[in-house]
């Protein structure tokens, strides 16, 4: 066992922003935990930016201009109090990742540049061509690096928290790449492991292993979660893979055109066009395929995007990596041709409960989680594009912080013989266990169950035969064997683990989304198609009590703006 | 077609399977794992070429898995881990040493509080800020291999960015003395490579010259002395 201030969990933007944060004090002991290499994490895919009011390329946008958008795009759902505190520290937070290297795309005179957004009012996302995250998560690995109090556990995957009921007092980890199971004792943890979009198997543009790790174990120890349901889809997902193509694409000017050669968004959005939020234009690619204007058919349907009339020189300046992607995964290049394209899960807005958005604090004290493993909340019921990377900088700032002051003021607890053998014998009984249930089948299973009957359109029927098939699946789980029966990187055994967290996570979602009988942002209900402010303006929080789930909700904080209809 | 993969330390070695001509070497993988040995072990996560997670060796050429088609691989493919890193198991090689490799290098940048960037200061660094840590390149350094004092392609390359960056006030004209990027032969492995075609033996040439022009460094006249031969 070893002893640590501060426990950080996962080490992507979030997590390697908390950390550095908490660092900032050479006597504080920062742990970064993380079950592949910091800059693996998928930070690295956001491709198109994040938002700052700047005001470099308009000089009338402002840190409220930002709020409002936010919370329109949120459809009502967010906290304003939250959003707002987001907005006024987004343009310092932008301005310390450039001192740290961060090579924005800029502006003749050295200001740095801004792009249009779905949903903003403003050209306001700052960008460093499209691969912004993973300049972004390359420069904040290499600040960390640079801290002589942060230790790394590369390939370690989080299996268990401990705690007392009260105060939690470590994490229990599984070391890849030898088989232990390692406890570190921390006066406090911080949970940054990521979203759990994985949970559409198949069509997810999420990285492998967006499994939702330390969203399962918070639920599974008694942390509720909130807004679940809504899940983005984003609209550009290439056609085979679900590999993501960047909103930039549309920021820059792309177009999206049916099988009639129409720009659609004209019937949908006819202000906005292509740059309307990622949800309205999820469900108009979807309306178009279902009323016969996509090509192909069934799950192969696709709209195209295309980018020709932006020229070659600007492709390749502004969207590189589009290009690249699009070669290389749909065998198409959009300087000659358009890009065959589809909705794919993209993004949760929902997750670990917040309690206080100024420290990201969970009920359990000393929890703290921080990016899209958390639920603040600054999306509500949809997230702007660029608003992702913003939020994890600004809130995984401020929970160092917290962690950090929280750490000084507290002793470690102890922790028994019991807890720590528990791990060990948990991983014990895997590698016993018997049974024929293939690992595969199950999880390709979860994702047709999600995709159709969780996805773009649900309603009462699909929702409570998906929350019954999966509520199976997790039975089923239980006999999938471990078949690779090695203590040595066995990713056999990290996927079983990694299953039984998208599906708990799958299920709760099936769930919330279940109950919420209204439609808001990325959640649509055919049976419930309006927003419904008098039953619904209000989150949605989901407890695991054993093997049932319970719901409970919660009031929105609206400081500034009433809701209003949205339209774009 | 037919896939042969060296496994370590035992397994199946030999599978048949039909996949899409379209299918990329990871799908291939990660369809062998699901459907004919789960034992089978390698590394992925982004699936798009931007996580540097999956480099493996096919048909003698290092890769990363996500990357390549099936079909401009041929009928028959064997697939190995890199080289130069120790085995862990099947196609996972220890990585630890990349990270380890930057730390003691220091390759980070000590932020300045006044500055001004244009955008020209970033042109010249851009390529080298793309740099996705695969690892590939150290894999196939005939110079890193005997063990010399040489940073290597992948330090030098990701250093190369920090080295004309107006924000950067660390003393890394000192750092860079010490990877001695004047032992590079030069040989263009790394940048045959590379899977982000980044050029790395084009940034250790520029860097070796940074030194000499800097004093620090003497160039040899014609000789290939200042090589390390």
């Amino acid at each position: 066992m070893r002893d640590y201030d501060v426990v950080v969990v996962g080490a992507g933007g979030a997590g390697l922003r908390t950390a550095i944060e908490s660092a900032r004090d050479p006597s504080i002991r920062v742990a970064v935990v993380s079950k592949v290499y910091p800059t693996r994490s998928h930070t690295g895919a956001a491709q198109g930016g994040l938002n700052a009011a700047l005001g470099n390329a308009d000089p009338s946008d402002s840190p409220e201009a930002h709020a409002f958008d936010t919370i329109k795009g949120s459809d009502f759902l967010a906290d304003q109090d939250a959003v707002y505190f987001m907005c006024q520290q987004a343009p310092e937070v932008v301005y310390e990742l450039d001192r740290w290297g961060v090579p924005f795309s800029r502006l003749p005179d050295g200001r740095i540049a801004q792009r249009p957004f779905g949903g903003a009012s403003f050209p306001r996302t700052v960008f460093s061509a499209d691969r912004t995250g993973h300049v972004l998560l390359h420069t904040l690995f290499e600040q960390a690096l640079a801290r002589e109090n942060i230790d790394f556990f590369n390939e370690f995957f989080l299996l268990d928290l401990l705690h007392d009921g009260q105060r939690v007092k470590g994490v229990v980890l599984y070391d890849i790449k030898n088989g232990e199971v390692i406890t570190l004792r921390a006066k406090a943890v911080v949970l940054a492991t990521g979203g759990f979009a994985r949970i559409y198997w198949q069509r997810s543009t999420n990285a492998i292993g967006n499994t939702g790790d330390g969203v399962a174990v918070a639920f599974r120890n008694g942390i509720p979660l909130k807004d679940i349901e809504f899940i983005q889809f984003h609209p550009t997902g290439l056609s085979k893979t679900g590999i993501l193509l960047s909103e930039a694409c549309r920021g820059e000017g792309g177009y999206l055109i049916n099988k009639l050669g129409e720009r659609f968004m004209q019937r949908y959005a006819p202000a906005k066009m292509e740059l309307a939020p990622r949800d309205m234009v999820s469900r108009a690619i979807e309306y178009e395929i279902r009323e016969g204007r996509g090509f192909g058919e069934g799950t192969s349907a696709y709209v195209l995007l295309d980018l020709r009339h932006l020229g070659e020189a600007k492709i390749k300046e502004r969207l590189p990596q589009v290009r690249q992607l699009a070669i290389d995964f749909e065998g198409v290049d959009p300087v000659y041709d358009p890009v065959p394209i589809r909705p794919t899960a993209h993004y949760c807005m929902g997750g670990i409960h917040i309690e206080n958005y100024k420290t990201s604090s969970t009920p359990l004290e000393g929890l703290y989680a921080v990016g899209e493993c958390a639920c603040v909340s600054v999306h509500g019921a949809n997230r702007l594009g660029g608003n992702s990377l913003i939020e994890l900088l600004v809130f995984g700032k401020f929970a160092g912080i917290s962690a950090r002051e929280y750490a000084k003021q507290v002793d470690f607890l102890p922790i028994t013989q019991g807890e720590l053998r528990k791990g060990e014998e948990y991983i014990e009984k895997l590698f016993k266990r018997e049974g024929t249930e293939k690992l595969a089948d199950i999880r390709r299973r979860m994702g047709e169950i999600t995709w159709e009957k969780v996805g773009i359109f649900r309603d009462e029927k699909s929702l409570s035969s998906a929350y019954e098939e999966l509520s199976e699946l997790l039975e089923r789980w239980e006999r999938i064997p471990v078949v690779d029966k090695s203590r040595i990187f066995n990713t056999n055994l990290i996927e079983l683990l990694e299953l039984r967290n998208m599906l708990e996570l799958a299920r709760a979602v099936a769930f919330c989304a279940l109950h919420r009988r209204e439609s808001r942002g990325g959640h649509y209900r055919e049976d419930f198609p309006e927003r419904d402010d008098d039953n619904f303006l209000k989150h949605s929080l989901v407890w695991q009590d054993g093997d049932r789930l319970r719901l409970e909700y919660k009031e929105v904080r609206i400081t500034h703006h009433q809701p209003a209809e949205r339209k774009y | 077609m037919v896939v042969r993969i060296k496994r370590h330390p035992a397994g199946r070695e030999e599978f048949n399977v039909d996949m899409e001509p379209k299918a990329t070497l990871l799908e291939l993988l990660i369809k062998l794992k699901e459907e004919e040995d789960p034992t089978l072990t390698f590394r992925s996560m982004c699936r798009a070429g931007i996580c540097g997670t999956c480099a493996v060796k096919v048909n003698g050429k290092p890769v990363l898995a996500c990357s390549v088609r099936v079909e401009n691989l041929g009928e028959e493919l064997f697939i190995e881990p890199l080289e130069g890193y120790r085995i862990i198991k099947d196609l996972a090689v220890e990585h630890e040493t990349i990270y380890e490799r930057l730390r003691l290098a220091k390759v980070w940048l000590m932020p300045a509080q006044e500055y001004e960037v244009l955008p020209h200061h970033l042109e010249r660094v851009s390529r080298s800020h793309e740099c996705i840590l695969c690892g590939i390149c150290d894999s196939v350094c005939p110079v890193l291999q005997t063990g010399s004092s040489f940073g290597g392609p992948l330090v030098l390359t990701r250093l190369y960015k920090h080295l004309y960056d107006p924000r950067n006030i660390k003393q890394d004209l000192e750092n860079l003395f010490g990877l001695n990027p004047q032992l590079c032969t030069h040989c263009m492995n790394c940048s045959y490579a590379c899977p982000k075609r980044l050029m790395p033996e084009a940034h250790i040439r520029e860097e070796e010259l940074l030194l000499v022009d800097k004093g620090l460094l003497r160039k040899e006249s014609g000789g290939f002395e200042f090589l390390g031969f």
